[in-house]
């Protein structure tokens, strides 16, 4: 049995090495651009991460912002807060500021650069060239919350896209008083301080419901000194995609749906292979080679290639560093991939190519 | 005429055998999925809605490749130079006066007979306090513009510049930020529907031939009865063509009335946007059957032969 199975998938390796080519070549393609498209729509649910510096220690995180639609827009005073979590221990304050400006027609990401010049930007690359020659090394930015346009000096190119200016700066365009920040991420290193900074906050949460939350990032809404909402998100743009109605559930959904759509054309590759291997496998069904004997064969042979075709696809997208399509604010968004999503691709793609296998040997006759 | 009888009959053989299955499947992903993609909601649309009390009428500073904002109230400027105030740093910009005068910066009083500066309001209160020298220009100083933080010289003759001073309503930059963004996903959508398409092109080789494979019996006969090789093989290209174009107008209408159903019962929960499909679908239906009659000729060439 072993044997047969080993002495056909040679057979077939040795002198049909063009049709296992043309299945890996089609599998591998289907299965980047399936994995393009669900990683494009998933990042849909990090484009604001960008903006959150949150490290990965093993403190607790509350991140406080106020009732907006997106960061760009929140406001909190970090007065009001430190005045809260005044007293406490251990509890670190990450004052976060983000807001967005107009360069001409194009909306650019304003961001806070600490201990730089009133006057100074830093444009990222992108934006450098496409403005620095036209004015003569300023950069007009046109607050949308004021009626003002600041030119400022190009001082250097910033890390980040966007433009980074200092915290005066940054304050004049969102049109505040420099105490108000965007957001301000609250780190705690213990659960009892925790609870403690909880309750300075007039949140209530139970015991249990901490428990549950511990190494998830909390969200706090507030709004005139009142906290509204309370929130455990796993990161923070799903809060403000949620208050236009956009659940994470539904774009997962819409993720994966269309990438299956995009496979369902698989069960053509089985009944094409079926078909070039025709007069192989009658040669082999009239020497007594059982059809699920063949039908083990193209599994075999399937698994290792549509394996072999799912690292390839993973390494091209995520190691050649295609970013998604689409821009947001002028960066594009890293393409959002689980290794379990390949596994899913591969999966599918293997079983819908064996249907048609089945289907088509159908036709043969033993 | 034997050309339509060919075409007749390969049609009703191919819905007799349900041959079309196979077609079906290779259609499905690129249609579908194009119809899907192309359809998504206009966003500049959206902005419409936003209430007009949100609106603010600001003074613009756009670059020549923004051309289509297109207003009556731009002007050509010239960066000049730095002037420097104090610790200020501020541009100078150099602007024709009567453009400029009407539209886009109030000045309160300006004399008409000799180079004007303006300087922005606050700056003008921190460090100068009515006095103050650039380049020799030391009449008809005002500190009359307050939105435009630069230094701005008004001459009597035009300038020509690639750089534009515009007065524009914020909400046609957020129409255009909005535009922007959408024509951003459709480029997007079109390169992987396209990639998808050239993925597609053997499968739907593999389909058809599994078409031709069905029809043995029936290209026998033909050529049995003394007919033309080339005429059977355009007979059953046309055949094709017709019954693909048939699913590929199904799968496009079916998309577009799922769609439209999924906004009306999302609207009922939730606010969503009206999908509007672009035409570019259609050139896309015109790709895959041409793609179809091209795959079925060289099969045919390659299949039916005498004897």
């Amino acid at each position: 049995m072993a044997r047969c199975v080993v002495v056909v998938l040679m057979h077939i390796l040795r002198k049909r090495i063009g049709v296992v080519l043309f299945i890996a070549l089609i599998s591998t393609a289907l299965s980047i651009l399936s994995l393009f498209a669900i990683g494009s729509i998933k990042s849909l649910y990090m484009v604001y991460d960008v903006f959150y510096p949150i490290n990965s220690s093993n403190r607790f995180k509350i991140i406080i912002s106020s009732d907006a639609i997106s960061p760009f827009t929140s406001i909190v005073d970090l007065k009001y807060i430190e005045a809260k979590l005044k007293g406490f221990e251990d509890v670190y304050l990450h004052p976060v500021f983000v807001t967005v400006g107009f360069v001409g027609v194009e909306p650019v990401v304003v961001y806070e650069v600490k201990d730089v010049n009133d006057t100074c930007a830093y444009p990222d690359q992108g934006l450098l060239k496409r403005t620095e020659v036209l004015w003569d090394n300023f950069i007009p930015i046109q607050s949308i919350f004021t009626r003002e346009t600041l030119f400022l000096r190009i001082c250097g190119v910033g890390e980040k896209p966007g433009i980074g200016v200092n915290h005066n700066t940054i304050a004049r365009i969102r049109g505040v008083p420099p105490n108000y920040y965007s957001f301000v991420i609250v780190e705690v290193n213990s659960m009892d301080t925790l609870s403690k900074v909880y309750e300075a906050l007039a949140l209530r949460v139970d015991e249990s419901g901490i428990e549950k939350l511990v190494k998830r990032v909390m969200f706090i809404a507030i709004r005139g000194g009142k906290s509204i909402e309370l929130k455990d998100f796993q990161n923070p743009t799903e809060v403000y995609l949620s208050k236009f109605g956009i659940y994470r559930d539904y774009v997962m959904y819409l993720a994966y749906s269309i990438a299956l759509t995009a496979l369902i054309g698989l069960p053509l590759l089985g009944i094409g292979t079926v078909g070039y291997l025709r007069t192989d496998l009658e040669l082999f069904l009239s020497l007594g080679v059982t059809k699920k004997l063949l039908i083990a064969v193209f599994m075999i042979l399937l698994s290792i290639l549509i394996a072999l075709s799912s690292i390839t696809s993973i390494v091209v997208v995520v190691h050649l560093g295609i970013k998604s399509l689409a821009n947001f604010l002028g960066y594009g968004i890293p393409l959002n991939i689980d290794n379990s999503d390949v596994l899913y691709m591969g999966s599918v793609q293997f079983v819908l190519c064996i249907a048609g296998i089945v289907r088509e040997l159908k036709n043969y006759e033993n | 005429m034997v050309f339509i009888e060919i075409t007749t009959v390969i049609i009703s053989s191919v819905f007799r055998k349900r041959a079309y299955g196979s077609l079906i499947v290779s259609f499905v992903a690129p249609m579908v999925l194009t119809t899907i993609l192309l359809s998504i909601p206009n966003i500049s649309r959206f902005v419409d809605i936003i209430p007009q009390r949100t609106i603010i009428n600001t003074a613009n500073l756009f670059t020549a490749q923004d051309v289509h904002v297109a207003s009556d109230l731009c002007s050509s400027v010239e960066v000049a130079g730095v002037v420097r105030l104090n610790d200020a740093e501020l541009p100078l910009i150099i602007a024709s006066m009567d453009i400029l005068l009407k539209n886009i910066v109030n000045f309160k009083e300006v004399a008409k007979d000799c180079e004007f500066i303006s300087v922005p309001m606050n700056i003008y209160e921190r460090y100068l306090n009515g006095s103050i020298v650039i380049n020799n220009v030391e009449k008809c100083i005002s500190h009359t513009h307050t939105s435009i933080y630069a230094v701005i010289i008004l001459v009597n003759e035009s300038v020509d510049s690639k750089v534009k001073l515009c007065k524009v309503n914020s909400l046609e930059i957020l129409r255009y930020a909005f535009k922007f963004l959408e024509e951003g996903i459709v480029e997007a959508s079109l390169v992987w529907i396209a990639a998808l398409l050239t993925v597609h092109v053997p499968l739907m080789y593999i389909a058809l031939s599994r078409v031709f494979t069905a029809l043995e019996d029936e290209i026998e006969v033909f050529l049995g009865l003394g007919i033309d090789r080339r005429k059977i093989i355009l007979g059953i290209a046309i055949a094709i063509a017709s019954i693909s174009s048939i699913i590929l107008m199904f799968l496009i209408s079916m998309s577009i009335v799922a769609l439209n159903i999924l906004h009306k019962i999302s609207n009922l929960y939730w606010f969503s946007l009206q999908p509007s499909l672009r035409l570019l679908v259609l050139p896309i239906a015109l790709i895959v059957i041409c793609l179809t009659v091209a795959i079925s000729l060289a099969l045919g060439l390659r299949r039916i032969k005498y004897g």
